[in-house]
């Protein structure tokens, strides 16, 4: 079928697919290539990678800074508490986002527009960082991992888009499964549920994304290195590698000598962004759908 | 069937927020909400800070609370961790009598997480604080005067800080920071000795013979390799800066301290860049850059890129801190066999030279809560780690666990297995907490390499004094970093602009500096300077 399609096709088409594929492969190089290069950084030779002219392969492979990045426990401490934080904080930041988000769909719910506005204001204010910090303290979060996932638990900006999202449902289902005896509960996770996988693909890479990067909350709230963030070790990491490095006149014995800062910053890109990225390539094919959504009414 | 499911809805969310509410079974750090041990003696600060407080629990000698049941927290920095409850940590409990929690923060993070710990009222017992916000914590009793109990119980800190104890502003009617008394490191000019040796030259000793070896570095194939591909000096602009290590000794030659202020002959105070011969160091600078000698692409290169070519051999000569060029940076330099480096001592026309003093930086310290339920142990922790034991033991580790001295005297250690491994041994704690209370003679200097320890100290030999103003300058405050920029930006210009326009692009941008505040803060700090050498 695709070949009497392109048989159909006349030399100038012909030349317009070419044309657009070779700048759909540019824009994938463009894209994929930082990444490339930066996981070709960490594989390489420091002091080859320092003399430059890294391009498509690592120099003097090696994964050094990879072993001293896996070295010390506190990687797995840490590495464990971001992967819990990303596992719980995204089920319960769903679980609160679709239940906050279908109530609020619903024309019949009344109060919508007060809670709606309450939800809102808080998008554009703040209470700021330390009225913040006294909260979590008088509520005993503090120094718990609870810290990480209840203070968070919904971003007002995903619940608006999951509630136009089943706004955008046609009513007539609900109203079908109502007369078939369904209560709300029910409607929520048999039918509109179902019908709405993308979009919860999408709330799960939107908070995925956004508790494994999370940083502050590490920073700020917790003081034991128990319940450090990954993103909170490999921010030392790369500031231990300047301190024993050039900037800094801190002599640090012996650690890692043949690894550079540069490297070692390469490396810690390179460990922080391969989980998510992979969580990406499984639920792309929900994105585009599912970040779409809301954007076409009617 | 409509409300049933409505209502369940409502449940459910109820059920998470409260599951949510009472999952957080922490204490949150509220050390208030903590049971308090049976034979607590806590007392408040001082009398004068708490008139209400039981008088029976005082001791007549004692204003200051000793509570051993109490834990003692410290905020500090760092860009390692180190396992709870390390060896280290616990040997620094054992020897102090205390129970201590460490808080580590990184650099960017640390003001933000004060801040946040002591508007929260879990102010943490011991943390490092800037002499100006210093100032507002103790207007707010938020931090102790520590006079009496560091006099009482750390004779260490008050040895070792007894030149400079009393130096910040904030201290003169007590002890409220406690600042390093170790001295900054006096930057060096490091000249590659086997690129002379190369070259049949000899190290350089005033400014024409330095001019000659960095033309020879640039054009006589130094390294043999029988390319042109290396040159003299190494500098970037940013280390062109007031405050940058650039051009130190250059500067220095004309007695010069680059990037601090000066004192001229009728006693006003101002900036380095109004020194009688200053332009006369620019148009140096600017004969070697025109000569080619320098690092072609200073305006752009960071930082980086600059080491690099120091540390692979395209540049022979650069001013930094003795302590990277011939100790940190040994496993840098890519060449085999490795370069050679000494340290020239550059005189300039009138036989002066060095570069700009460091002193022992009086404008922070570590700070003791007014909150501290044991200043006591407070000032046993200070009074350690200010002593040459705590510091190996804060730097090196447990001796005889975690490292043995095999020359004490030349500063020789050898690490015991398993901490021979960097992780296991900043696991345990080693060089975890290395700058909490560092004394002069702490286990980092008396540790370097020979060649590093002897330069470092030749070095602040040559230190050449500027007016080291402690009061916090109002005027610096406002507007001192538009009068840096004006100053940075000048520099640069001065060594590009034509030469005939040299005096008059210096003088317009000194009238800008002035106009900018420079001004007022001559003024200000002129007054300050005659106030302080009262």
């Amino acid at each position: 079928m695709v070949n009497v399609k392109n048989k159909n096709k006349s030399a100038g088409d012909r030349a317009t697919d070419l044309f657009i594929s070779l700048c759909l492969i540019l824009v994938i190089f463009v894209s994929l290539y930082p990444f490339w290069h930066v996981l070709m950084y960490s594989l390489s030779d420091s002091k080859e990678a320092m003399s430059g002219g890294l391009f498509f392969l690592p120099r003097k492979f090696t994964a050094l800074s990879w072993q001293l990045l896996f070295k010390t426990r506190q990687i797995f401490v840490a590495f464990g508490n971001s992967l819990a934080k990303t596992l719980l904080g995204t089920a319960i930041n769903l679980a609160v986002t679709i239940l906050t988000a279908y109530p609020l769909s619903l024309p019949e719910l009344r109060g919508r527009r007060g809670i709606q506005l309450i939800i809102y204001f808080t998008m554009l204010f703040s209470g700021g960082i330390i009225p913040g910090y006294i909260l979590l303290k008088n509520l005993r979060m503090l120094d718990t991992f609870w810290v990480y996932v209840i203070p968070a638990a919904l971003s007002p900006y995903n619940m608006f888009i999951m509630r136009n999202f089943f706004q955008g449902i046609p009513r007539s289902l609900p109203e079908s499964a109502m007369l078939d005896g369904a209560n709300q509960m029910q409607i929520l996770c048999r039918i509109v549920l179902p019908l709405s996988k993308a979009s919860v693909a999408t709330m799960v890479m939107y908070y995925a994304r956004a508790n494994w990067n999370s940083y502050m909350d590490g920073v700020l709230y917790v003081n034991s290195t128990r319940l450090e963030l990954l993103q909170v070790y490999l921010r030392r990491l790369i500031a231990a590698a300047g301190a024993k490095g050039a900037l800094s006149e801190a002599g640090d014995l012996s650690m890692a000598a043949d690894i550079t800062e540069e490297t070692m910053k390469m490396t810690v890109i390179a460990a922080s962004v391969l989980p998510i990225l992979i969580l990406y390539l499984f639920l792309q094919k929900y994105f585009t759908k599912g970040a779409l959504m809301g954007s076409v009414k009617g | 069937m409509k409300r049933k499911g409505t209502k369940l809805l409502g449940l459910a969310m109820a059920a998470v927020l409260t599951l949510g509410m009472t999952a957080c079974g922490g204490d949150g750090g509220n050390k208030a909400s903590e049971p308090q041990p049976s034979g607590s003696k806590e007392t408040q600060q001082s009398a004068e800070k708490s008139p209400s407080s039981d008088a029976s629990e005082v001791t007549p000698e004692k204003t200051w609370t000793d509570d051993d049941n109490a834990e003692i927290t410290i905020l500090m920095v760092s860009d390692v961790v180190a396992d709870e409850n390390n060896e280290v940590l616990k040997t620094l409990e054992e020897k102090t009598g205390t129970k201590i929690r460490i808080i580590l923060v990184s650099s960017g993070d640390y003001d933000t997480k004060l801040r946040s710990m002591i508007s929260a009222d879990s102010c943490p017992d011991i943390f490092s604080v800037k002499q100006e916000t210093a100032a507002a914590y103790k207007e707010a009793g938020v931090i102790a005067n520590a006079q009496d109990v560091l006099e009482a119980v750390a004779p260490n800190v008050i040895e070792d800080t007894k030149d400079i104890l009393h130096e910040p502003a904030i201290n003169k009617d007590g002890v409220y920071i406690v600042p390093c008394p170790q001295k900054g490191n006096v930057i060096c000019c490091a000249i590659r000795t086997d690129w002379l040796k190369n070259l049949n030259l000899e190290m350089p000793t005033d400014l024409d013979s330095f001019a000659k070896v960095m033309h020879a570095f640039t054009y006589d194939d130094p390294d043999g390799n029988g390319k042109k591909d290396t040159y003299g000096y190494a500098f970037n602009l940013a280390s062109l800066n007031g405050g940058g290590t650039s051009f130190q000794n250059i500067f220095g030659a004309y007695g010069i301290p680059k990037g601090q202020p000066i004192e001229l002959a009728d006693g006003t105070v101002t900036t380095w860049a109004k020194h009688p011969q200053f332009l006369d160091a620019i148009r140096y600078i600017r004969g070697l850059i025109a000569d080619g000698v320098c690092e072609p692409d200073y305006v752009t290169i960071p930082n980086a890129d600059m080491f690099n070519k120091v540390w692979t051999g395209v540049a022979g000569c650069i001013e930094w801190s003795a302590i990277a060029i011939t100790n940190n940076w040994v496993n840098r330099y890519t060449e085999d066999p490795m370069p050679t480096w000494e340290y020239a001592v550059i005189k300039g026309p009138e036989g002066q030279f060095g570069a700009s003093e460091k002193y022992p930086d009086v404008t922070q310290g570590w700070a003791f809560s007014a909150s501290c339920k044991n200043l006591e142990g407070a000032a046993r922790i200070a009074n350690y780690c200010m002593s040459e034991e705590g510091s190996d033991l804060l730097t090196l580790g447990i001796e005889g666990v975690m490292y043995k001295w095999a020359d004490r005297q030349n500063g020789k250690i050898e690490y015991i297995e398993p901490y021979t491994d960097s992780a296991t041994h900043r696991s345990a704690g080693g060089y975890v907490y290395a700058t909490l209370f560092k004394p002069s003679s702490n286990a980092e200097f008396r540790t370097l390499n020979e060649q590093t320890r002897q330069a470092t100290m030749d070095a602040w030999t040559r230190g050449i004094a500027w007016p080291y103003i402690l009061q916090v300058s109002e005027v610096r405050n406002e507007s001192g970093a538009d009068m840096d920029q004006i100053l940075n930006e000048m520099v640069a210009d001065l060594l590009t602009t034509d030469e005939s326009k040299l005096e008059s692009t210096y003088q317009d941008y000194i009238s800008e500096w002035e106009s900018t505040g420079g001004k007022d803060w001559e003024e200000e700090a002129t007054a300050l300077w005659k106030e302080q050498n009262k």
